[in-house]
């Protein structure tokens, strides 16, 4: 059984002045226009649930919601699914999708200019068979690392653990020296041997 | 346990900020959790997942039909959700979903691949912080990393694919916890009082009695054949609403009795009760059972039950319908006789044995070593969310779940919070808040401080601002309106006027459901509502029927009538005008309830008659949207360029007089003598109404004799199904037939309220109808135009 449950959040820059209702209309209007290369489903409102998930995107594939964890504003990228290729190969479809999601946020006028720093990004392995304590979150460390580098084109990436509690998955926030636009990665991605 | 294949492993050096070479991409693999958490799940429940896990996989294969399969799955909690058939509105038009394997189906018309929900059963409520802590992080791994807390004291997933299911099952299970029989034919979850045990006016504590009856009947060979489901709730005392006895299957309220000079336990039983789209008050069928006699009991109402209720017809299988059809004496004379004919179980009394040893104990010592000082809001966190427990220095907490919700990461929150300052003394409740109990009362201001650090420590548990709703449209397959989008509104609106510390009114209820099943518990509340659709042009427009009437006491001994239907979008204000009228006119100690008694239900609906209009679509699109949505509430292809004009139909007219009559017969109802009898001759007089309505659309000369009206009704609209329910099929048509034939026998008060009540439905069914045929109707002139446009367009 291969790991293959993993989030990633790319965080929004401050200063941060979104109204979450807007993300309803967004989100129905991507399922309208099939905006996302994935089967969407639904929206689900979670603006009453305090430090919530606030408003989600649900497709087969994934779920998607504006996050505001940790204090952080941010796209939340919960890939579900089952998917084909190596981990590393894995991490990169799901940071495409998200990297695209955040970009058509980024053009969307109903959200005044709101912007994503794609200098970091936070990976959580969703899936607890791997406890964070372990020796054997090495591998994923070395696998992520290398995925980075596809996504950054540099080899300076800094990865740091970002687990602290006992029953918290792994987390790791990827940093690239100074700050690059979403745009910029996703030509990465897109140009990469597939 | 981690392998992985041809890569650096564990030896590697740390990487954080380094730059290592990593030799070929592979995959992560992982031990799978059934080789993990072999050694952690009773063999039992590890079996019947595994049986379960090669039923999914036999029906992959197509080797067990899908009408099979969804049964076996909802026997294990795993249940459809909205747009499970692969089709979606979008708000312009039906379109598929592209599931990835549309062919392959769970169950009659739902695909393998559409997410689903799984309803977790909590036995009385009672939950552990070992098992918070693992339902948090399947919430997070498999579902939305939502948790939802039912009217029925269970927990929900959303969004859950159907292959994660026995994963999910066999974490749960390791930690004691079985979704077996959530859903399904099945003896559902067993609710009970979360004060049982602490409570200052119970009886005796129903805790162990709850338990004993959920674990034996789960399972048992006696409730594997039921036609429908079976529900049971325990309470602790008669007075307080908290266990809701009167609208279950079963319940029983904690009763003791002096034989010989000692005291013994036992239960005042009640069978038959039900809410659904009529609700049913249960009857007494006995009023001292001893609590050794609980479980034969039980099982004896079982056998009753699996051999003589209804197998076929769906809409009339649950208990009380058995129960009106025998009548309680016959039904209680069976009860017993298969008591007597029950050979002897040892468990029956097992549970007995350990009954006045404590079954929770609180902390030795308070956690706040040294006083802490109440932070922001605290007082009024305390007036209303603190209970005094019957046994002194400590209290019970209630955590406020706005609609039920939490996140995965407040429950793990709340877990660490909860071993801080209590054992696992922890409840769900019915009103779908979750109760710390044992807590030492010196601790509350730092308890109360920890809640808030997670966002948890909202004040109004259990008061008016704590707006119970059901799932309705956000994923239920049958909601009709959107119950959580106005219990969100209701809510934020309430709690900015500080609704929840008026004297006054803080203890009323406000409770939703998104349609006619009562999910909600809507004709329980003293403010109800339940969704429906109106028709205005060629729109859809969400409505809420307005239920007045009901108390959030005894049991849930009185039932709410509908006042009349009212858009979405006008809830808020009508929930305000209410409130303003009675805070303003009811007398000293008169309650809600009784003030709408006292002013009559008429002059209500006049107060809020122009509530009940609709703005046209062009005029103000937002009503044609419900709440939390974007989309415009249509089904079908009614829509956007199609209107031509406002038109009233013959029906349009009929319909409207048949809400009118049948609230006439409401109103007759509160006449006392001879009261009863006219109400019912109202009630059917709105049915034949609705039913002649609909009859024009097809013939208008229809006459108005109702032998006449109910052949053409029969002819056209029964043996055409054409007024058949897309869920319950001819449920409501058999109403009005029903009706008709017992227009002549004995009226009682209780079945004149359930006259009414089922006149109501057949009328919003006919609604339903109405607006099936207009999409019919607009379907067929957009494919075939009309000669003049068509010349004109030419």
């Amino acid at each position: 059984m291969d790991l293959q449950r993993f989030c990633i959040k790319f965080f929004a820059q401050p200063p941060v002045t979104v109204d979450d209702a807007k993300f309803i209309d967004i989100f129905h209007d991507w399922i309208r226009r099939d905006a996302l290369p994935e089967t969407l489903i639904d929206v689900a409102d979670y603006r009453h649930v305090p430090r919530g998930p606030g408003v989600m995107l649900i497709s087969h594939e994934s779920n998607l919601s504006m996050d505001r964890g940790d204090d952080r504003f941010g796209l939340m990228y919960q890939r579900k699914g089952a998917q084909l290729g190596s981990f590393v190969s894995c991490v990169l479809a799901t940071l495409e999708m998200a990297l695209t999601a955040c970009e058509l946020l980024e053009k969307e006028p109903r959200l005044q200019g709101l912007k994503f720093n794609g200098g970091e990004f936070l990976f959580t392995v969703n899936d607890r068979r791997l406890a964070p304590d372990s020796d054997a979150t090495a591998p994923v460390r070395v696998e992520l690392k290398s995925a980075a580098r596809r996504l950054y084109g540099v080899d300076c990436v800094a990865i740091e653990t970002t687990t602290h509690k006992p029953h918290e998955r792994i987390r790791m926030l990827v940093s690239a020296v100074g700050s690059v636009s979403i745009n910029k990665l996703l030509e990465n991605l897109r140009c990469r041997p597939h | 346990m981690v392998h992985v294949r041809d890569i650096c492993g564990a030896s590697q050096p740390p990487l954080v900020g380094g730059c290592c070479e990593t030799k070929a991409e592979e995959r992560i693999v992982l031990q799978s959790w059934k080789e993990m958490l072999a050694d952690r799940i009773a063999p039992a429940m590890a079996r019947e997942i595994d049986d379960y896990e090669r039923q999914m996989e036999l029906r992959q294969q197509g080797k067990i039909d899908d009408k099979v399969f969804a049964e076996i799955r909802l026997r294990r909690g795993v249940y459809g959700q909205r747009y499970d058939n692969g089709q979606r509105h979008d708000g312009e038009g039906t379109r598929e979903i592209g599931y990835p394997r549309r062919v392959l189906l769970k169950g009659p018309n739902t695909q393998w691949d559409a997410p689903g929900m799984q309803r977790i059963k909590i036995p009385f409520g009672g939950i552990t912080t070992e098992q918070m802590d693992v339902l948090a992080d399947v919430a997070e791994e498999y579902a939305d990393s939502i948790l939802h807390v039912t009217t029925r004291q269970d927990i929900q997933l959303h969004f859950v694919h159907i292959d994660d299911t026995p994963d999910l099952h066999r974490r749960l299970a390791a930690v004691g916890i079985t979704t077996r029989e959530a859903c399904g034919n099945t003896v559902r979850n067993v609710t009970a009082c979360p004060l049982a045990g602490i409570c200052r006016d119970e009886v005796f504590d129903v805790s162990p009695s709850s338990k004993a009856t959920a674990y034996y009947l789960l399972g048992h060979r006696d409730t594997q054949d039921f036609g429908r489901k079976f529900k049971i709730a325990f309470s602790g005392c008669s007075q307080h609403a908290c266990g809701l006895v009167i609208m279950h299957d079963m319940g029983a309220i904690a009763r003791t009795r002096m034989v010989d000079g000692v005291t013994r336990r036992g239960f005042e039983l009640y069978v038959g009760g039900g809410l659904g789209a009529i609700p049913y008050p249960a009857k007494l069928l006995d009023e001292f059972v001893p609590e050794e006699e609980l479980l034969p009991t039980a099982q004896a109402i079982a056998r009753v039950f699996a051999r003589l209720g209804e197998k076929r017809n769906r809409a009339r299988a649950r208990v009380k319908f058995l129960l009106a059809k025998l009548g309680i004496e016959e039904f209680r004379r069976l009860v017993l006789q298969e008591r007597k004919a029950l050979p002897h179980d040892t468990k029956w009394t097992d549970w007995i044995t350990s009954i006045d040893e404590p079954t929770e104990f609180p902390l030795p010592m308070p956690a706040s070593g040294e006083p802490v000082s109440p932070g922001s809001g605290f007082d009024r966190w305390r007036q209303t969310n603190v209970y005094r427990q019957r046994q002194p220095g400590f209290a019970a907490v209630s955590v406020t779940l706005p609609l039920g919700d939490l996140s995965a990461e407040q429950m793990r929150g709340l877990a660490t919070i909860c071993r801080r300052y209590v054992r696992d003394t922890i409840r769900t409740t019915v009103e779908q808040n979750i109760v710390l109990r044992w807590v030492h009362e010196v601790d509350l201001p730092a308890l109360h401080r920890d809640l808030q650090a997670i966002g948890l420590g909202e004040a109004g548990a259990q008061s008016i601002v704590d707006v119970t709703a059901c799932p309705g449209t956000d994923t239920c397959k049958l909601g009709i309106a959107s119950s959580r989008g106005l219990a969100a509104v209701l809510r934020q609106r309430l709690a900015a006027k500080n609704l929840q510390y008026d004297e006054t009114i803080k203890n009323l209820r406000i409770k939703i459901s998104g349609c006619f099943n009562s999910c909600g518990q809507h004709h329980l509340a003293e403010i109800g509502f339940y969704g429906v659709g109106r028709t205005v042009g060629n729109y859809k427009v969400p409505h809420f029927r307005l239920i007045l009437g009901g108390r959030w006491s005894e049991n849930g001994r009185d039932f709410g009538l509908s006042i009349g239907a009212i858009p979405s979008k006008r809830i808020p204000e009508t929930v305000d005008r209410l409130l303003d009228r009675y805070l303003r006119e009811h007398r000293a100690s008169e309650g809600f309830t009784a003030f709408v008694t006292r002013i009559g239900k008429k002059e209500i609906k006049a107060m809020l008659q122009d509530l009940m209009q609709v703005p046209s679509h062009e005029l103000d699109r937002s009503f044609y949207v419900d709440w939390g949505d974007a989309r415009e509430f249509t089904i079908g292809d009614i829509g956007v360029g199609e209107c031509a004009g406002e038109v009233v139909s013959l029906a349009d007219f009929a319909i409207a007089t048949a809400e009118n009559e049948v609230f006439e017969a409401q109103l007759f109802l509160e006449d006392g003598t001879g009261g009863a009898r006219r109400a019912v001759d109202k009630a059917l007089a709105a049915m034949l109404t609705a039913a002649r309505g609909l009859i024009q659309m097809q013939n208008p000369d229809i006459g108005s004799d109702p032998e006449g009206v109910l052949a053409e009704f029969r002819e056209r609209f029964c043996d055409t199904q054409l007024f058949f329910d897309p869920f319950v099929g001819g449920k409501f048509a058999r109403l009005i037939f029903q009706a008709f034939e017992a227009r002549a026998q004995p009226i009682t008060p209780e079945l004149a309220h359930r006259r009414v009540e089922e006149a109501q439905l057949f009328i919003e069914a006919t609604h339903s109808c109405h607006a099936r045929l207009l999409e019919v109707q607009n379907k067929r002139r957009r494919a075939t135009p009309e000669p003049v446009l068509a010349e004109a367009v030419s």
